[in-house]
C-alpha cells in the first residue's frame, strides 16, 4: 500500500515536471500571439471591442460547398489573435517567421516603394482636399461599365455606398488565392463566381481592391495571382483599363498591436501593386490619404474594428471614387 | 488562458487532471494551488507583478483572518485593515482612472491617467477574500490556519477569474475533505462540455452580429437590425457568462468541489427581481449578505429598504465596470425591482404572460445601457432601437443579418429556456420515464429535418450512433440501464466537444466577453 501510494507520488512528480517542459515550449513557440486575457483600461474598451471583432469581415469560407456554409462562416467573429484577416485554409501554418515575406519580396518591395512615389507622383491627381475638390465629378453612366472586385471594404462600399450603374465581385474575406472559389455575396451578383461576372458584360473598368486577407502570406506568390486574375481581365475584356486600389491601412491601435496585419505590411503591398501600373492599361489609385491619420493609419474616429471604416464612410469613399477619371 | 483555448484543453487540464489524481491525498490542495498558481501567472506573463500582488494579498488575509480569531479585542481593527487592502486594491486598479477623468472635468484639475492594467480576476477574488474575512468575523466559518488551504481557495483555477463566486463557507468543508465519486466526475466532464458549447458554439456566433453593428456603425442601421442586433447580444452574454460558469462547475465537480450554481434559465423571468435571483446568483447572494442586510435589509422601515436597495443596485452596477453606463444600468436595474416591489411586481407574478412581455421589453434595453459605454453612442443606439434614429444607409440590412444569424437566434432562444436542460436530465433518468423512450426518434426526425434544410448530407451518418445506442439499450438487462443512462449523452458531447475544437482551431473564438476588467 505504501510503496504504490510513493509510487504514485513519484508519477505525479514526473508529470509535473513533464507539465513544465512542454509548458515551456508551449508558451515560448505561441509567444506573444497570446493576446493578454483581459484589457482593462476602461479608455481601452472600444479597443478591446474593437480587437475582438475584427473578424467579422475577415474570416473566409473555406470549402464554399453550399451558399449557407459561406454566410455562417462568414460572418462568425473569430479570435483577436490578429490572423484573422488570414482564410482559414492557412492559418495552420499561420505563424510570423513562417509567413514574412520571402527576402526577395521584401526587397522588391524596398525597390519598388522609391519606384511608386515617382509613379503615384505623376499618375494620381494630387490628393490633397482642394484639389479633391476641384477635380471634376464623373459624368453620368460613368460607372455603368465598371466593376469592382474585393474583399469586405468593398462589400461596405457596394452595401453602404453604391455607385450607380457599378458591378461589384466582392465577397468578405476574398483574396487572390480564392478568386475561383468564392461567391460573389453582394446584391446583383449574388452567389455568382468571378468567371461568371467577369464575363457577364462587357467592361470599360475594372477595380481590384485585394490584398489585406492575405497579407500575410508570401507577397511574391500574391503578385502572382493578381498577375494572373490581370491577364484573364484583360484576356476577358480586351481594352479593358484596370485600376489597382491600394488596401485600406488599418489603425493606428491594430497597426501597432498586430504582427501581421500592420500599415507596413500593407505599404509594402500597396508598393508592389503600384509597381504594376503602366498607367495605359493599369493605373493606381489610394485613397488613404482621405481617412489617414498624421500617422498614415486609418483614423481612429473612422472605425470600431481597427480594420473597416464605418458604414457611413464607405459614401465618403464611394464619393471620393467618382472623382477619380481614368 | 481562457477555458476555451487549445492551451487550456490540451495540455493545463489533462496535466493537472493527471497529477491531481495521482498526488495523495495531503497533498491534493498543493497540486490544486501549483497549477492555479501557474494559471494565473500565465494570464498574467504580460505583468508578472500581479502574480506577486495575488500572493501577497493571500498572505495578508491570511495572516489577517488569524488575527481576527485571536481573543484580544482587536477583531474589528484587523477586519479593517484586511477589507482595506482588499477593497483598496480593488479601487486602484480598476476605478483610479475613472475617478481622474471625472475630476479632470473639473476646471483647474488636470490629473494624469494612470494606465492600470486590471489584474486578472480582481474583482472575483477580491469579493471571494472578503466573504472569508467577514465571515471570520462574524463567526459564521473556522479560521483557516493554512495557508495552502487559503491559497487553493482563493486561487483555484476554475472561478479564479470569471467566478461563480464561492464564498468560503460553500467549500470549507471540501478543502479539507473531498472525495471524487466516479459520476460526480462523469457530471463534471458533461458540464464542462457543454458550458464548451455554450460559449464557443452559441455565445461567439451570436457575438458576431453585435460585432457587425458596431463595425458599420450604430448611426447607419436600421431599427430592425438594431432590435435583432440587441437580441444577439442579450443572447451573446448569456451563453458567454453562463457557460463559462458551467465549465468552473463542471470543473470544480472533477476535483470534488460542489461550486454553488450561477445561472438558472434567466431569460425565462416574469420580473426583474426575479432575473437577479436567475442571474449571476452568486454575486446576488454576496451583495445580500454582505451589504443588503448589514445597511439593515428590509427591517428598518420602507425608506430605509429602498435606499438599501440603491445602494446594492448602484454598486452592482459599480462592480461590473468603471464607467457611467454600468452606474446607470445598476439604476435602471433599482428603478425596475423597487417599482416591482412596491407596485407592479403583483400583477406580473400573477400575469406571466404579462411578466414575460415586460421582461422582453427591459432584458435587451438594460442590456443595451450594459453594452456602450460611450454616451453618445448609447443615445444613438436607443434612439435607433425605438425607431427614432433616422433612416438606415442600407434599407434592408435586417434582412441580411437575419439571413445570416436567423437560425442562431432561434438556437439560442430555445437554449434560453429550461427545455433542453430538462431533456438533459430526463434522459439521464431514461429508466424512470416512459416517454423518454421516443426520445432517439424525435432526435433522428430533427437530423434529418436540418441536414436537409442546410444540404449538410454528411450529418446524417450522427443518425448511427443513436440507432447502435438505442439497440444497444434495449438488448442490455435492466439492472445496466441506470449505469447506461449515465453516459447517454456520450455521443451528443463528443458532437459539441469536437465542433467547439473547430471553432477554436479556425480561430473564431473570442476571448470572455461579459467582463471587461
Amino acid at each position: 500500500m505504501n510503496q504504490t501510494q510513493s509510487r504514485r507520488s513519484v508519477l505525479a512528480l514526473i508529470f509535473t515536471v513533464l507539465f513544465l517542459i512542454t509548458g515551456k515550449i508551449f508558451i515560448w513557440k505561441s509567444g506573444d500571439k497570446a493576446p493578454a486575457a483581459q484589457v482593462n483600461d476602461p479608455a481601452d474598451i472600444t479597443a478591446e471591442v474593437a480587437l475582438t471583432s475584427d473578424q467579422s469581415i475577415s474570416v473566409t469560407t473555406t470549402g464554399t460547398t453550399t451558399t449557407e456554409t459561406t454566410t455562417s462562416t462568414t460572418t462568425t467573429t473569430t479570435y483577436a489573435s490578429g490572423f484573422s484577416l488570414i482564410p482559414p485554409d492557412y492559418v495552420v501554418s499561420h505563424n510570423p517567421d513562417t509567413v514574412a515575406p520571402t527576402e526577395s519580396a521584401v526587397t522588391a518591395a524596398v525597390t519598388t516603394m522609391t519606384v511608386t512615389e515617382a509613379t503615384t507622383a505623376e499618375t494620381e491627381p494630387p490628393e490633397t482636399e482642394a484639389a479633391q475638390n476641384d477635380s471634376a465629378a464623373a459624368p453620368a453612366g460613368y460607372f455603368n461599365d465598371a466593376l469592382f472586385i474585393g474583399d469586405s471594404r468593398t462589400v461596405g462600399i457596394a452595401s453602404y455606398g453604391p455607385i450607380e450603374g457599378a458591378t461589384y465581385f466582392a465577397t468578405v474575406g476574398l483574396s487572390t488565392y480564392q478568386i475561383d472559389t468564392a461567391l460573389s455575396e453582394v446584391e446583383g451578383t449574388l452567389n455568382q463566381s468571378f468567371e461568371y461576372v467577369l464575363n457577364a458584360k462587357k467592361y470599360g473598368k475594372v477595380y481590384i481592391m485585394l490584398g489585406i486577407n492575405e497579407i500575410g502570406m508570401d507577397f511574391t506568390k500574391t503578385m502572382q495571382n493578381m498577375d494572373n486574375i490581370i491577364a484573364r481581365i484583360k484576356a476577358a475584356q480586351p481594352g479593358v483599363k484596370i485600376i489597382l486600389m491600394a488596401n485600406l491601412h488599418v489603425s493606428a491601435a491594430r497597426h501597432y498591436s498586430d504582427a501581421v496585419v500592420n500599415n507596413t505590411k500593407i505599404n509594402s503591398f500597396n508598393a508592389l501593386l503600384a509597381a504594376k501600373a503602366d498607367n495605359k492599361t493599369i493605373f493606381y489609385l489610394d485613397v488613404n490619404p482621405q481617412f489617414d491619420d498624421a500617422e498614415g493609419c486609418l483614423g481612429s474616429e473612422y472605425t470600431s474594428d481597427n480594420t473597416h471604416p464605418y458604414a457611413k464612410y464607405y459614401v465618403t469613399w464611394s464619393e471620393w471614387l467618382k472623382t477619380q477619371i481614368f | 488562458m481562457v477555458f476555451s483555448s487549445f492551451e487550456f484543453l490540451l495540455w493545463f487540464l489533462p496535466f493537472c487532471l493527471i497529477v491531481y489524481m495521482l498526488a495523495r491525498k495531503k497533498a491534493k490542495n498543493l497540486v490544486l494551488l501549483f497549477f492555479s498558481i501557474v494559471f494565473y501567472a500565465y494570464g498574467a506573463k504580460e505583468t508578472p507583478l500581479y502574480l506577486w500582488l495575488i500572493l501577497l494579498s493571500v498572505v495578508i488575509n491570511w495572516i489577517c483572518g488569524m488575527m481576527i480569531g485571536r481573543k484580544d479585542g482587536h477583531k474589528k481593527l484587523y477586519l479593517t485593515l484586511g477589507l482595506i487592502w482588499d477593497f483598496g486594491n480593488l479601487f486602484v486598479f480598476k476605478y483610479t482612472d475613472f475617478f481622474v477623468k471625472n475630476l479632470n472635468v473639473l476646471p483647474g484639475v488636470n490629473l494624469p491617467l494612470t494606465h492600470l492594467i486590471l489584474p486578472l480576476g480582481i474583482s472575483f477574488f477580491t469579493f471571494q477574500i472578503a466573504s472569508y474575512l467577514i465571515d471570520v468575523y462574524r463567526g459564521d466559518v473556522k479560521i483557516e490556519y493554512n495557508l495552502i488551504d487559503l491559497g487553493t481557495y482563493i486561487l483555484m483555477f476554475p472561478q479564479l477569474i470569471a467566478g461563480p463566486i464561492v464564498r468560503f463557507s460553500d467549500v470549507q468543508k471540501e478543502l479539507h475533505e473531498r472525495t471524487v465519486r466516479r459520476n460526480e466526475f462523469n457530471d463534471g466532464v458533461q458540464l464542462f462540455i457543454i458550458g464548451l458549447g455554450r460559449k464557443v458554439l452559441l455565445a461567439n456566433t451570436l457575438g458576431g452580429l453585435w460585432t457587425d453593428l458596431q463595425t458599420v456603425g450604430y448611426d447607419a442601421i436600421s431599427t430592425r437590425a438594431a432590435i435583432l442586433g440587441i437580441i444577439a447580444y442579450s443572447m451573446q452574454l448569456y451563453f458567454d457568462f453562463s457557460g463559462y460558469s458551467q465549465m468552473a462547475i463542471g470543473m470544480g465537480l472533477m476535483f470534488g468541489f460542489h461550486f454553488p450554481q450561477n445561472f438558472n434559465h434567466p431569460y425565462i423571468s416574469t420580473t426583474m427581481t426575479e432575473f437577479w435571483r436567475r442571474w449571476h446568483m452568486t454575486l446576488g447572494t454576496w451583495f445580500r449578505e454582505y451589504v443588503y442586510i448589514p445597511l439593515g435589509g428590509n427591517r428598518k422601515g420602507k425608506r430605509r429598504m429602498y435606499l438599501n436597495m440603491l445602494a446594492v443596485w448602484t454598486l452592482t452596477g459599480f462592480w461590473h465596470g468603471a464607467d457611467w453606463n454600468f452606474i446607470l444600468w445598476g439604476m435602471l436595474l433599482f428603478c425596475l425591482i423597487a417599482l416591482e416591489k412596491a407596485k407592479i411586481g403583483k400583477v406580473l407574478n400573477e400575469n406571466k404572460w404579462l411578466g414575460h412581455i415586460y421582461m422582453l421589453f427591459w432584458i435587451p434595453v438594460s442590456w443595451a445601457l450594459f453594452a456602450i459605454s460611450d454616451m453618445k453612442q448609447l443615445g444613438i443606439y436607443l434612439a435607433k432601437l425605438f425607431g427614432f434614429g433616422g433612416p438606415a444607409l442600407m434599407a434592408k440590412d435586417y434582412v441580411k443579418y437575419f439571413g445570416t444569424y436567423g437560425k442562431w437566434l432561434i438556437i439560442g432562444l430555445i437554449f434560453c429556456t429550461a427545455l433542453p436542460e430538462n431533456i438533459y436530465k430526463m434522459m439521464k433518468n431514461r429508466h424512470k420515464n416512459n416517454l423518454a423512450q421516443f426520445f432517439w426518434l424525435l432526435e433522428t426526425a430533427v437530423i434529418i429535418l436540418v441536414s436537409v434544410i442546410f444540404h449538410k448530407w454528411l450529418w446524417l451518418l450522427f443518425i448511427i450512433p443513436i440507432i447502435l445506442r438505442e439497440m444497444l439499450y434495449t438488448r442490455m438487462p435492466k439492472k445496466n440501464r441506470p449505469v447506461f443512462n449515465q453516459f447517454f449523452w456520450v455521443p451528443e458531447l463528443a458532437v459539441i466537444l469536437g465542433a467547439s475544437c473547430y471553432c477554436i482551431y479556425m480561430g473564431m473564438n473570442d476571448p470572455f466577453l461579459y467582463f471587461r476588467f
